[in-house]
């Protein structure tokens, strides 16, 4: 039972497994476990269900650098920093502490919401960009990864709800 | 100054596609989208049909009718329909003039086979002078010898979109008053260097002017480094060039009104944002421009290069058992159905299903 806002977008994962948020200062509700960190960087949430893990982060771009995002989608930077983030080092190791992480499927999410809806062209972009950085990193996990928007991701997900508040 | 007229609205009754459809346009760029045989260049070629101004070649709008849209018989852009009484109307504003025409169609014998006899209605006032300029998606500058002479002579189907784009190519404008060839070389070489130009707009695309040899009947592309056939340069290349030149002919002045059919055709989409920007800049200088499109970067470029200032507007035709259906917007994001934009949707959420497979649920594995 874990209900998980971040960057006003709240996220229901109450039939999920297991749920994991990257930070300690988080805003969550019911059974959920903090990885506690405060420093290295990370991804948002790590949700265990039965198919697999679903690695999750969250820019909303409603909030905050609406105008910046398409320059940053991108940009080699910023997928960098997004490969970073997903196979750097907290969560990776995070995930190693964890019997249940591995073998099981990995996907990963990298879910944005711009303030007038996501041009499915600047999604495919930045999939792309990003998907090459990860595949890149010679890691012997198989890797899914997808940008989606609240919409995709309900669609894709509907066990666990998403709505901006 | 004086005020510059510009088509403001149209509405076409039981017109090919559209069984009632009502267009409002702006003053700068229409862009007008929809899935093929929705009546894009349909709404366009009736807006011309109306502007064009009268000739020899084509004394009224029946001619012009009939030419423009290549049929033997004009009751064939009555749109299809169970009542046998319908007549086809076109009304339309440009400026402060009302102007119009409408074809009746009536049965004249039993239902099946009856003849049916047609009456094309005058203008009530013609829409003139204007300067209305037509591009079709077929390049004309490469097929220019002989074609005006075949074209009044012969059958040829093409329709008059090509001929009189051919004609207002061959307008003499500036490239021909500046001089002779050698003159124009030099001028060429003066501006463009002998290497490639510095800039992207759309003269330094092409690398040089494009001249008429009124002798041959041909267009050449004259460059830094020799004249060049125009069939030899690139068909987009071709696209550009008749857009410099309807510039440099003076004809897409202020007033004028540029109707444009796909103007994404042959051409790669990294010349697509010098292009609009030379749209814009001729909306801005008040020629009302009208373009039909199924390219996604064209649309982009717009939607990011116009100022909050620039008059845009979208134009979705969508197919529907009562005809085509038209919605309007100032803004791309809000313009729907968007059958571009949603076909991108479309190959995004297929790229998806195959990377994360289907909708992951607790019955799914």
């Amino acid at each position: 039972m874990a209900v998980c806002n971040e960057s006003k977008i709240e996220f229901n994962f109450d039939t999920a497994i297991r749920v994991y948020t990257h930070d300690l200062k988080c805003s969550c509700t019911g059974n959920y476990r903090s990885d506690g960190n405060s420093l290295w960087p990370g991804i948002d949430f790590r949700v265990l269900d039965h198919v697999g893990w679903i690695w999750l982060e969250v820019k909303n771009w409603r909030v905050s650098a609406h105008n910046e995002y398409p320059r940053k989608m991108k940009s080699e930077t910023f997928a960098r920093e997004m490969r970073e983030k997903f196979l750097g080092t907290d969560a990776f190791l995070a995930s190693k502490r964890d019997p249940d992480a591995l073998p099981r499927p990995l996907m990963l999410i990298f879910l944005f919401q711009p303030q007038h809806g996501a041009d499915p062209a600047l999604k495919g972009a930045a999939q792309q960009l990003i998907r090459n950085q990860i595949h890149n990193a010679l890691t012997p996990l198989n890797i899914k990864f997808a940008v989606l928007d609240v919409a995709d991701w309900n669609r894709k997900f509907p066990d666990y709800p998403a709505r901006q508040i | 100054m004086a005020e510059i007229s510009h088509h403001s609205k149209v509405r076409l009754e039981n017109f090919t596609a559209f069984a009632d459809a009502t267009f409002e346009f702006c003053p700068g760029i229409n862009a007008i989208i929809g899935e093929n045989g929705t009546g894009k260049t349909h709404l366009m070629k009736a807006l011309y049909a109306g502007q064009r101004p009268r000739s020899r070649e084509v004394p009224d709008t029946e001619s012009a009718l009939k030419q423009l849209f290549q049929v033997e018989d004009f009751q064939s852009l009555i749109r299809i329909s169970t009542e046998r009484s319908v007549a086809l109307k076109v009304d339309g504003m440009f400026g402060s003039v009302d102007w119009g025409y409408r074809i009746d169609r009536r049965t004249n014998g039993d239902e099946h086979g009856g003849v049916y006899s047609s009456s094309l209605g005058l203008m009530t006032r013609p829409v003139s002078p204007s300067r209305p300029v037509f591009i079709p998606a077929t390049d004309m500058l490469g097929h220019s010898k002989g074609f005006k002479e075949a074209y009044n002579t012969v059958f040829l189907d093409f329709d008059l979109t090509c001929y009189d784009l051919l004609g207002l190519l061959s307008l003499r404008g500036r490239a021909e008053v500046a001089g002779a060839l050698g003159e124009a070389r030099s001028s060429a070489r003066a501006a463009y260097g002998a290497g490639t130009g510095t800039g992207r707009d759309l003269q330094s695309i092409l690398q040089g002017e494009v001249v008429e040899d009124e002798t041959s009947g041909r267009f050449y592309l004259l460059t830094a480094t020799g004249r060049m056939e125009m069939p030899l340069v690139a068909e987009g290349l071709r696209k550009v060039a008749t857009l410099i030149r309807l510039k440099q002919n003076q004809w897409l002045l202020p007033g004028a009104t540029l109707f444009w059919d796909e103007p994404e055709v042959n051409i790669n989409p990294v010349l697509m944002r010098p292009i609009v920007a030379e749209l814009l800049s001729l909306a801005r200088h008040g020629v009302q421009v009208f373009l039909t499109t199924h390219s996604y970067v064209i649309l982009k470029e717009l939607d990011l290069q116009a100022g909050e200032t620039d008059p845009l507007r979208y134009f979705s035709l969508s197919h529907s058992s009562k005809g085509s259906l038209v919605t309007a917007s100032e803004s791309l994001s809000d313009l729907e159905p968007n059958s571009i934009l949603g076909h991108y949707g479309n190959l995004y959420d297929r790229d998806l299903d195959r990377t994360l497979g289907g909708v992951r649920t607790r019955g799914s594995v």
